[in-house]
């Protein structure tokens, strides 16, 4: 992947100068390395980070124990275990939760969605948990905020649809789809990132939007650049690079 | 329900049983009350505070002796004791861990709920907590997380509590402050910072300590307790690690970087520390500045041929490389360099690389000195633009407010720095167009801060910071500098700061709702076996919204102050810009009555930071005669400041009596309304404040308004000031040690005669070319008094410049005098105004001497023109004993050339006099006398010890002196009226007995036109007079001069227009 971002596509007959420029450009190893040790330690890869240390003959940056949690968090939140991920959360540091009312509510959300697909799984069993949930866990937080109440009322509106299942609408369909839940973990996983002092997200997201800013501006401006530059992954290449997430979601997992 | 889930473990709490059980049970309080505000409440309402704290203390007494036996006295082992705490995690450790972590996330709700944990005791032991080795790491790490968040809270409470004002002590952060700041609180933070960073465990804790210092350091004390502690220095250590490794040398990077790895984030962490221990502090800047490392990484910079002996030339050189590399970024991303011309006409532009950059000239053609210098900055501030210009955001940001308070510290001392206009080249094309995006970008309507808000709460939180602080940043640059304030409005600065200060009062009035509750609140019965104190909510805060727009209201205020304060073209600008409306809204000042943080909105008045600063605006805006006279009368500005006067915080006190002044000066259309409204009583009973800056603010205020009163208001003021009053001030304390005083190295030095003094001086409307030659006169001669070679960086002389630096700022007796100068040249100043008449009748001098009693009145003027030390009958000779001290002073040695030949006058020790404003403005005063009735003036005249003081000042080195002294001579030997010769001819007789001809004719030579012209006309009278000037003088024909006769014809007009000197405008 590391050469992939700068070397052509394909050896076409007359290579377009600004390509022969770019293969003039010899990236140093060191900082490729760096890059992609920084996206495995920060997207939580310990194995891959640990192995890919002794490869590259790297330092792991930071110790393992956090790289541990964040993923447990992460695979908690994939399986919907949100319980667990938000005690695991405030084992790590409460405060990521306590100041961030947005995330938090998402989490609680995500844990609302859960209960009401175990009440609503039998047509035997009781809602009143996922009642009473929501009306202790988010209902307060709900009245401070009106994106919040209009969530909740979306997901509460769950419990009268979702026995029948063919005719969700797509706002509901939505809220069961895993992408849900890796969003979430996303944004949880940049938040404990942020919370011990490191950067968010890892650089090679920003390295890809750096990119795609030049390329934008090149245009604009008029450059001699060729009709299309490729990144050389080639789903991400689909899609603008302005999202936080496309291009990686598609690594994760 | 909620409720219901709580019990179980608060019970478990309240009557504990194992520690396991607990350590159970605090966990699931934790998860049971993060995010939910309802719940924290209940649980401190329930008496968890109270349980808390006994759990912290029980465990930290048990964790502090467990641990002291394991260290058994060996001292070495810091680091690897903290290994091994770390590894005998017990149940007791998680115990308090949990405990600290439910306090943490108490206390992020807010004032509310730090109110009850600072009852219940909580601080002392999480503070014990603190020790690193005691402690095991993980829990210092958490303990200095919860410390953080506590702080935090508070600073929601009330931020702008003044920590001097004596209604402080109620407050939180007072309470906080004072239990941090304490010996040991402070030892344990120097501890943890010198843990050299290599794990990221350790990393986070040295972040958290730094956060922790940054956010409470305030006061002077605390600043105190830092540097003493060492935490300066530690600091300067840290910040010397992150740039080392921006330093280019193989050799100090591998020596450095193995030594510290601190990542760069917590880069703008340890600048902004820095800048909040040395803010305000000359001596604490000079402290970081004069650090070990510091002076080890970045040297000082050399005059370039004298590089080579440098046993750190090669650090200096890796630093100068990195200047190629600011400059080459800015001449691609200088957005100005279109406009102006390429600057290939310089022929010596090759490999000067500033050449790129546009001369100051060619924005402001203020200076003479059009050639390009190629010098560099020092490496220090070379280092912090590369930061500026490299990071973003708060890093950009912390690197510029530490830019600007070091460039304050170096007008203040110079030493080594470059020339003022390759600083102000730097900063102006560097810097300030940096702080101007930052501005832009963090404005409420900006693109940016908008998005940022829709982001996660720190980016919102950092928006709101840059916000806050950016403005404030400007304000500290372009302060008392007219070029910096020509770059600020240039780079469009001036709309965006008044857009966000309009902004600032749209705030909506909190939107924020009350959270929903399952049930009405149930008033349930407190168990009465719960200690109250610590069970109930204190108030709450004010919303953050609100919070920082009073915050960025303020830094806006003062930025629109500082670039304002010199130049009217800019004061007219701000007010075509329409910042006048929203600047008298802030004026009103916020009544505790609309307390409720809830409902409270940003328009409902402002706090007293937000007043001081408004005032200081309008004092800047003031200085403008007709913005005086047009649009602060139109928006009736005198009303609200008058009634700022009379606020119960003395600092706004003050800085309405500031602006005050300006309002009362006879030009202001606001004179008589604000006369009408009683100030002058005001003004007079706040001089007998015990502040000694509202006293002096309003002594000088007093000193406008008199001037032209009637005499009836003018009696009635002197009698309300009191004349025993008056003479108490005159006279200062009475065991006053002359001025001049051993420094360090033990010579004599007239530290009043320093270096200009920064502030106030800036009424004397000293033109841009004094200033220029001030700098360029004194570097080198200060230069000049060390041993050559030899530039402060040896220790012995950094701790001479230090210890010198120190006196000036810490010694209370300096101070004591400054403030005694100070003050007493405003009461010569105010009896110069009071004597003042419309038409000379000479009432007022009457009457002046009626109530201070004529030889007590001539003898409090004389003790202000003889030597200190001498008795009133020591003649001058005396002072001739010890001629030249050191003259260490540039002016003295400047003004020394001055011609004495053929005269009797010699050089008197001018050190040993008071200080020349007091003598200038006690001549001032003579002058006036000597301007009044015949009898008046001889009286005056018969004052034989006191003329004969004033003689020897006519070759006094200050212009300042002679020109009153010339006017003096002046008005003595004018004759009025033709019925008057024969008195006058008496005069000039008795004056030439005094040796005034003779002295007269020194002043002939003086190289001030005022004073020389002066003399020619008073030579004249004499020859005139007494008719033997003629034969005996060889020396100076007045038609060398020319317009001598002039001179005299235009004299008493000229004396006339002289009532304005003191017209100041309060600077």
């Amino acid at each position: 992947m590391s050469s992939s971002t700068v070397s052509v596509s394909a050896a076409t007959p007359t290579l377009h100068p600004f390509q022969r420029k770019v293969d003039d450009i010899k990236p140093s190893k060191t900082d490729i390395n760096f890059v992609i040790m920084d996206y495995l330690v920060s997207e939580g890869y310990p194995r891959a980070a640990e192995r890919f240390a002794k490869e590259a003959n790297l330092q792991l940056p930071h110790d393992e124990e956090s790289i541990q949690s964040r993923v447990e968090i992460r695979r908690a939140i994939h399986v919907g275990d949100i319980d667990t991920a938000i005690t695991k959360i405030n084992d790590l540091n409460p405060q990521i939760l306590d100041t961030d009312p947005a995330l938090h509510f998402a989490l609680l959300r995500l844990q609302l969605i859960e209960l009401i697909r175990t009440c609503t799984s039998s047509a035997t069993s009781d809602i009143t948990p996922a009642l009473n949930f929501a009306s202790s866990q988010l209902a307060p937080r709900a009245a401070t905020n009106q994106e919040f109440l209009r969530d909740l009322e979306l997901t509460m509106s769950l419990l009268i649809f979702l026995p029948a299942t063919e005719t969700l609408q797509k706002e509901l369909t939505e809220l069961l789809e895993p992408s849900l839940r890796r969003n979430v973990a996303s944004k949880v996983n940049e938040a404990v990132l942020t919370s011990m002092g490191a950067h968010g997200e890892a650089r090679m997201r920003s390295v890809v939007r750096l990119r795609q800013w030049a390329e934008t501006k090149a245009r604009a401006a008029g450059k001699d650049i060729p009709p299309s530059l490729l990144l050389g992954l080639q789903d991400a290449d689909e899609r603008p690079a302005n999202g936080n997430t496309e291009a990686t979601d598609v690594m994760v997992q | 329900m909620g409720r219901s889930t709580i019990p179980p473990a608060l019970n478990e709490l309240l009557n504990p049983s194992t520690p396991e059980a607990q350590v159970t049970a605090l966990q699931n309080l934790k998860n049971e009350i993060v995010g939910h505000e309802q719940r924290k409440e209940l649980a401190v309402t329930h008496g968890i505070v109270k349980s808390l704290a006994r759990l912290l203390r029980a465990e930290a007494r048990k964790g502090g002796k467990r641990r002291m036996n394991v260290t058994n006295g060996h001292s070495a082992g810091l680091f690897s004791e903290t290994r091994r705490g770390l590894e005998e995690w017990s149940t007791e450790d998680e115990l308090r861990s949990q405990a600290t972590l439910v306090v943490g996330s108490l206390a992020n709700g807010g004032p509310a709920f730090v109110t009850p944990l600072l009852a219940g005791d909580i601080l002392p032991p999480l503070l014990e907590a603190l020790r690193p080795s005691e402690t095991p790491s993980k829990l210092v790490t958490t303990t200095l997380r919860t410390l953080n968040q506590i702080v935090d809270a508070v600073a929601q409470e009330k931020p702008w509590v003044d920590m001097s004002e004596s209604s402080s002590r109620f407050s939180l952060a007072f309470a906080v402050n004072e239990s941090i700041y304490t010996k040991s609180g402070i030892q344990s933070l120097a501890e943890l910072l010198a843990q050299s960073a290599g794990t990221w465990k350790v990393t986070q804790q040295i972040e958290s300590a730094i956060r922790l210092i940054m956010k409470t350091c305030r006061e002077e004390y605390q600043k105190k307790m830092l540097v003493d502690a060492g935490i300066l220095d530690l600091l300067a250590d840290k910040l010397v690690a992150v740039a080392a490794m921006d330093d280019e040398i193989p050799t100090t990077e591998a020596k450095q970087s193995n030594r510290e790895q601190l990542p760069r984030i917590c880069l703008s962490d340890i600048l902004d520390a820095v800048s909040a221990i040395i803010k305000d502090s000359h001596f604490y800047t000079a402290r970081f500045l004069y650090s070990h490392s510091i002076q080890q990484l970045f040297g000082w910079p050399k005059e370039r041929a004298s590089a080579t002996q440098d046993e750190s030339s090669s650090s200096v050189a890796s630093w100068d490389k990195l200047i190629p590399r600011v400059q080459t970024m800015t001449s691609k991303s200088d957005p100005y360099k279109q406009s102006w011309p390429a600057l290939g006409a310089y022929p010596s532009a090759t490999g000067d690389s500033y050449a790129r950059l546009p001369s100051m000239d060619s924005l402001q053609q203020t200076s003479s000195r059009g050639v390009i210098t190629d010098e560099s900055e020092s490496p220090l501030f070379i280092w912090l633009m590369y930061v500026a210009r490299r990071g973003e955001g708060r890093e950009r940001l912390s690197a510029c407010w530490l830019l600007a308070l070091l460039k304050k510290f170096g007008e203040r001392w110079p030493l080594n720095d470059p020339s003022r206009m390759t600083r102000e080249r730097h900063f102006s094309y560097l810097i300030i167009p940096l702080v101007e995006k930052m501005i832009e970008e963090s404005s409420p309507t900006s693109e940016q801060s908008k998005r940022a808000s829709a982001l996660s709460p720190a980016a919102r939180d950092e928006m709101r910071y840059i916000l806050e602080r950016s403005p404030l940043v400007l304000a500290e640059l372009v302060a008392g500098n007219k070029s910096l304030q020509t770059a600020a409005v240039h780079a469009r600065t001036l709309p965006t700061l008044i857009q966000i200060l309009k902004k600032s009062f749209d705030v909506p009035a909190t939107p924020s709702k009350p959270l929903w509750q399952p049930r009405a609140s149930s008033h349930e019965v407190k168990d009465p076996r719960i200690d109250p104190v610590s069970s109930t909510l204190g108030r709450s805060g004010f919303s953050a919204d609100v919070l920082h727009a009073f915050k960025y209201r303020e830094s806006v205020l003062l930025a629109l102050a500082a670039i304002a304060g010199d130049q009217d073209s800019l004061r007219k600008l701000v007010i075509e810009m329409g910042a006048a409306t929203h600047i008298i809204e802030a004026l009103v000042p916020y009544t505790e009555s609309s307390e409720q943080g809830a409902t409270f909105s940003a328009r409902d008045g402002n706090p007293d930071p937000v007043l001081v600063a408004a005032c200081k605006v309008i004092r800047s805006l003031s200085r403008s005669v007709s913005v005086l006279r047009t649009s602060l009368i139109d928006h009736g500005v005198a009303q609200p400041v008058f009634e700022l006067l009379t606020h119960p915080n003395v600092k706004v006190q003050i800085a309405a009596t500031e602006v005050i002044t300006n309002l009362v000066l006879d030009v202001s259309p606001m004179r008589t309304e604000i006369i009408d409204s009683g100030v002058l009583g005001t003004l007079c009973e706040q001089c007998h404040s015990a502040n000694f800056d509202l006293r002096f603010g309003s002594l000088w205020a007093l000193k406008h308004l008199c001037l032209g009163l009637s005499h009836g208001m003018k009696i009635q003021c002197l009698e309300e000031l009191g004349v025993g009053w008056l003479i108490q001030v005159l006279n200062g304390e009475p065991s006053k040690p002359a001025m001049g005083t051993p420094n360090a190295a033990g010579e004599q030095v007239d530290i009043l005669n320093a270096v200009d003094e920064p502030h106030m001086d800036i009424d004397e409307e000293p033109s841009s070319e004094e200033d220029e030659d001030a700098m360029t006169e004194s570097i080198p001669s200060m230069r000049r008094h060390q041993r050559p070679g030899s530039r402060y960086t040896s220790a012995t002389n950094i701790r001479d410049r230090l210890q010198q630096i120190k006196n000036d700022e810490q010694d209370p007796r300096l101070n004591s005098e400054r403030d005694d100068i100070r003050i007493q040249e405003q009461a010569l100043d105010f009896i110069r105004n009071f004597i003042l008449e419309d038409k000379a009748d000479g009432e007022m001098i009457d009457h002046l001497l009626k109530t201070f009693g004529h030889s007590r009145f001539f003898e409090l003027l004389d003790a202000k023109l003889r030597p200190k030390n001498s008795l009133s009958s020591a003649s001058t000779s005396q002072a001739q004993a010890s001629p030249s001290t050191p003259s260490y002073w540039p002016n003295n040695t400047h003004r020394t050339s001055f011609p004495t030949s053929g005269t009797s006058l010699s050089q008197p020790n001018w050190a040993a006099y008071p200080a020349p404003e007091l003598i200038s403005a006690t001549v001032y005063i003579l002058v006036h006398l000597a301007n009044g009735r015949n009898a008046q003036r001889s009286l005056l005249i018969s004052q034989t010890t006191l003329m004969q003081h004033v003689l020897p000042l006519f070759t006094h080195p200050r212009r300042d002196v002679r020109v009153p002294c010339a006017w003096m001579l002046h008005n003595l030997v004018w004759i009025e009226d033709h019925i008057d010769e024969a008195v006058t001819r008496e005069r000039a007789l008795s004056l030439r007995q005094l040796g005034f001809e003779e002295g007269a004719k020194v002043l002939i030579k003086d190289l001030d036109l005022d004073v020389k012209q002066r003399a020619i006309v008073c030579i004249s009278q004499f020859d005139k007079l007494i008719g033997e000037g003629h034969a005996r003088s060889g020396f100076a024909s007045p038609s060398t001069f020319g317009g001598g006769g002039e001179a005299g014809a235009g004299g008493l007009g000229r004396l006339g227009g002289m009532h304005g000197w003191r017209h100041d405008s309060r600077g």
